[in-house]
């Protein structure tokens, strides 16, 4: 009797200890396959993250393809004006590009307008110079009905189908009325700094407009100076030059960024903040700053949102339609040391609200 | 489990190894199938940059038969130029040409578009260069070189930008692979763990009956029988032996239970008769004894002698002194063993007594051997012996009666003797007092109450010996003789 208790007390061990045994394989035999699983998972979505920076398909297809040729694309101006002329191209369903962003090499206007029009262009938006390449180029479009919008200057050659810009003379008047506005010194000496391998009138319009207004003020002295421009760094050792004269000017007028910057760097380095008073061009971040420390005193802007969503729907405009109005105007802002707070922190033109 | 269970040995083992096999072996294909898939993914990031940097060797390859061709002007030239100009057009034709909203492939378009220009411009400079035009060639010559310069230029640009994209795609990629790499590290590790505790535990309930059944094997073998049955649990091997095995130590407990049983009952039998024996022999010395109490004689016997010394009748007061000293012998040695020349001193004075009574008629006799008198002997042995040879040897005989009382050794026993010379006694009569066959009714009123038989049996129980007495006679009115052969113990009397 006590015997059979016993045998089935250990029978009972015995079923216990097959019962962990079995525990023991299920768990090991669910954990291996739980980390198969996971492993599995978590690797399959590292996979298709992988995937898709390969795919390349998925992009949003456009209608039209437009290129935008201009001389110095990094600057901010340039860059501000492309930003506003993508996003609206982007919602009429054309693709921009600015020419030579992502190219190897540095090429010219031209070579890029050659480019442009092999590369089977449907609309250029061009910064034009006024070289006979330029206009043998302008010509090839025409002849193969590729619209071209020249920005910002126009040029004396009369082929495009638009132009996008500011009206020469208006500015002009308005930086001859930025040198009157200057009371607390007394102006004799007005330099505009321009630019020398420009030909073409949008530059002497502009003089003209400066002249006209200073006309009543005999003790007022305007003079143009000629900035070399060919080479890449030509800009800023001309102004250097500039400031080795004896006589130095009590106000420099710049018609470009460029300009604006290194004449406000040169003032800087001369020690001669206070006696050269500077009205520039464009409100890059930087030449903000220099309203805002009062070495600039004023700085014309041109509206670069407007300008490039102008520039894209001329474009659109003559693609549809065939034909397109000849001239865009686009706004001017004047920033000096009393406004400068609302552009300062913003940059771009766009900002203006 | 429970089938697991009834399966053999053999077949258990193979499970586990199969089970554990399978499972490493499959992740090791997962493993593989994975590294594999990566391999060709990372073999696939910079196909794009092989297939520009071929499209730019076939470019220059265009450029240069060109240009052979227009320095050479053979047909070998030109059959080169129309070779490379068709896959120049057939990987050109590959690239894209939709606006998408991406650097990469406006670029791809760019190329494309340029390339169909390029190649027309090379045609038509080939076409000058036939038909002998100088002027043409060199203008179309030119623009095609410019323009070769242009794609070569987005060429290697799109190369560089997809370089950069690919290179991010292999970062990540890597990354993965890495990541691939750890969890490849960690689930093997826990797979060989699991592994390891699942061929533990598995082993563990094949293993552990047998070790179970060598452990009890081991108890038993070395005398211990009372050891726990084995649990029986599998059907293999391993339970068929364990079966067998407790069978065998059930059988063997019971077969020792009985032999327990049996071995009990013979010796508690033993014990019985010894105590029986024991009783009975007790009983009768006790019995004996019993008849031959004379407290009372001794007592008044002794008022007598008192008597007697006050009187002054000496002889009297001797005479009641000696039979006082025979009773009291009785009296004092009732339970004891006394020794011999105690016994013969009693004869003494028996003999006394009698020679007092019968006017000095017997004629005792003692040829003792001094050295053997110590030994012991039960008490009251032999004045009966010499009563009975006073009372029938030599009462009626006509002539002078002797009693001869000797003791001498004879090898290894102290022998008494009682010879007399007196009517002797038949062999019939001996044989029945041998035997214990005479009965009270036979005996003489004279006698004391301790007769022959009685000796004869005292001697025999306190010498554990029935060959203890022996009596002779030669014959009617030739005498009779008692012997008593005493076992003289080793060591006792060895100076004799």
């Amino acid at each position: 009797m006590r015997e059979a208790q016993d045998r089935e007390k250990n029978r009972q061990g015995t079923v216990r200890d097959s019962r962990m045994v079995v525990i023991g394989c299920v768990c090991s035999v669910v954990l291996i396959l739980l980390i198969t699983m996971g492993s599995m998972l978590v690797f399959r979505e590292n996979m298709l993250r992988s995937a898709q920076l390969l795919e390349q398909t998925d992009y949003e297809q456009y209608e039209a393809y437009y290129v935008m040729i201009v001389s110095d694309h990094s600057s901010a101006f340039w860059q501000s004006v492309y930003e506003s002329a993508r996003k609206v191209g982007k919602e009429t369903g054309a693709y921009v590009e600015m020419m030579g962003g992502n190219l190897s090499t540095g090429y010219s206007r031209e070579e890029l307008l050659k480019i442009a029009l092999a590369s089977g262009a449907d609309g250029i938006i061009l910064e034009v110079d006024e070289s006979p390449v330029t206009a043998e180029c302008l010509e090839e479009a025409q002849e193969r009905g590729i619209p071209v919008v020249i920005v910002l200057k126009d040029n004396n050659l009369g082929i495009r189908t638009s132009f996008v810009g500011v009206s020469n003379y208006n500015l002009g008047r308005e930086y001859g009325r930025q040198v009157l506005s200057i009371t607390d010194k007394e102006v004799r000496k007005v330099l505009v700094l321009m630019n020398a391998e420009t030909q073409y009138t949008s530059q002497n319009i502009i003089f003209s407009g400066i002249q006209e207004t200073l006309d009543g003020y005999t003790d007022i002295q305007v003079r143009a100076a000629a900035v070399e421009n060919k080479g890449a760094f030509d800009v800023e050792e001309s102004i250097r030059k500039l400031f080795m004269e004896k006589t130095l000017p009590d106000v420099i007028i710049c018609l470009d960024e460029i300009s604006t910057s290194c004449v406000y760097q040169a003032v800087v380095d001369y020690n001669k903040v206070g006696e050269i008073d500077i009205i520039g061009y464009y409100d890059s971040e930087s030449i903000l700053r220099a309203i805002d420390r009062n070495v600039v005193r004023s700085t014309i802007s041109i509206d670069t949102a407007e300008m490039g969503q102008y520039s894209v729907m001329a474009l659109d405009e003559y693609r549809k339609n065939g034909y397109v109005s000849e001239y865009f105007s686009v706004d001017t802002n004047l920033i000096t040391a009393e406004n400068v707070k609302e552009y300062l922190g913003g940059g771009g033109s766009e900002k203006i609200p | 489990m429970k089938k697991f269970h009834k399966l053999s040995i053999r077949t258990r083992m193979m499970l586990v190894f199969i089970i554990t096999t399978s499972t490493i072996l499959f992740i090791n294909l997962f493993m593989y199938v994975n590294v594999n898939h990566m391999m060709n993914r990372l073999d696939e990031v910079y196909v794009s940059n092989i297939s520009l940097n071929e499209l730019a060797d076939t470019l220059t390859r265009v450029q240069a038969s060109m240009t052979d061709y227009l320095n050479t002007r053979t047909s070998d030239a030109m059959e080169n130029y129309y070779r490379n100009e068709q896959d120049y057009s057939k990987l050109a034709a590959r690239l894209n040409d939709q606006v998408y909203g991406n650097e990469l492939m406006i670029m791809e378009k760019n190329i494309r578009s340029m390339s169909e220009a390029y190649l027309e411009l090379t045609g038509q400079t080939i076409d000058a260069k036939r038909g002998g035009n100088v002027e043409k060639v060199k203008a179309r010559y030119e623009k095609a070189t410019e323009m070769y310069g242009y794609i070569s230029t987005y060429i290697y640009s799109l190369n560089n930008e997809q370089f950069r994209a690919n290179s991010s795609s292999y970062q990540a990629l890597s990354t993965s692979m890495h990541y691939l790499e750890g969890v490849n590290v960690v689930a093997l590790v826990l797979v060989g763990v699991c592994n390891l505790i699942l061929i533990i535990l598995l082993t563990g309930t094949i293993t552990s009956p047998l070790q179970k059944l060598a452990g009890t094997a081991d108890q038993v073998a070395k005398g211990n029988l009372d050891v726990e049955l084995l649990p029986v649990t599998t059907a293999d091997e391993v339970g068929v032996v364990s079966t067998a095995f407790n069978a065998m130590i059930v059988s063997i407990r019971e077969y020792i239970k009985r032999l327990r049983q049996s071995m009990e009952t013979e010796n508690a039998m033993k014990e019985k008769e010894l105590m029986m024996e024991t009783h009975l022999k007790d009983a009768q010395i006790k019995y004996l004894q019993a008849q031959i109490n004379p407290h009372f004689l001794f007592n008044t016997l002794n008022a007598g002698a008192q008597l007697a010394m006050m009187e002054g009748a000496d002889r009297t007061y001797r005479y009641v002194q000696k039979v006082a000293d025979f009773f009291r012998y009785n009296v004092k040695k009732n339970n004891d063993t006394v020794t011999l020349r105690e016994e013969i001193s009693l004869v003494d004075t028996y003999i006394y007594i009698l020679n007092v009574r019968f006017s000095g008629d017997i004629h005792f006799r003692k040829e003792v051997d001094e050295s053997l008198l110590d030994v012991q002997v039960p008490s009251m042995i032999l004045q009966p012996i010499v009563e009975n040879s006073v009372n029938y040897g030599i009462r009626n005989i006509d002539w002078e009666g002797e009693i001869l009382l000797s003791v001498y050794r004879v090898h290894d026993a102290v022998c008494i003797s009682v010879k007399d010379n007196g009517i002797g006694i038949s062999r019939e009569t001996i044989d029945k007092i041998m035997n214990s066959q005479l009965r009270a009714a036979d005996l003489s009123r004279d006698s004391n109450g301790i007769g022959l038989d009685n000796v004869i049996g005292r001697l025999r129980l306190f010498l554990n010996d029935t060959d203890v007495i022996s009596i002779l006679s030669e014959g009617e009115n030739r005498g009779t003789e008692v012997l008593i052969y005493i076992p003289v113990r080793e060591g006792e009397y060895e100076d004799v």
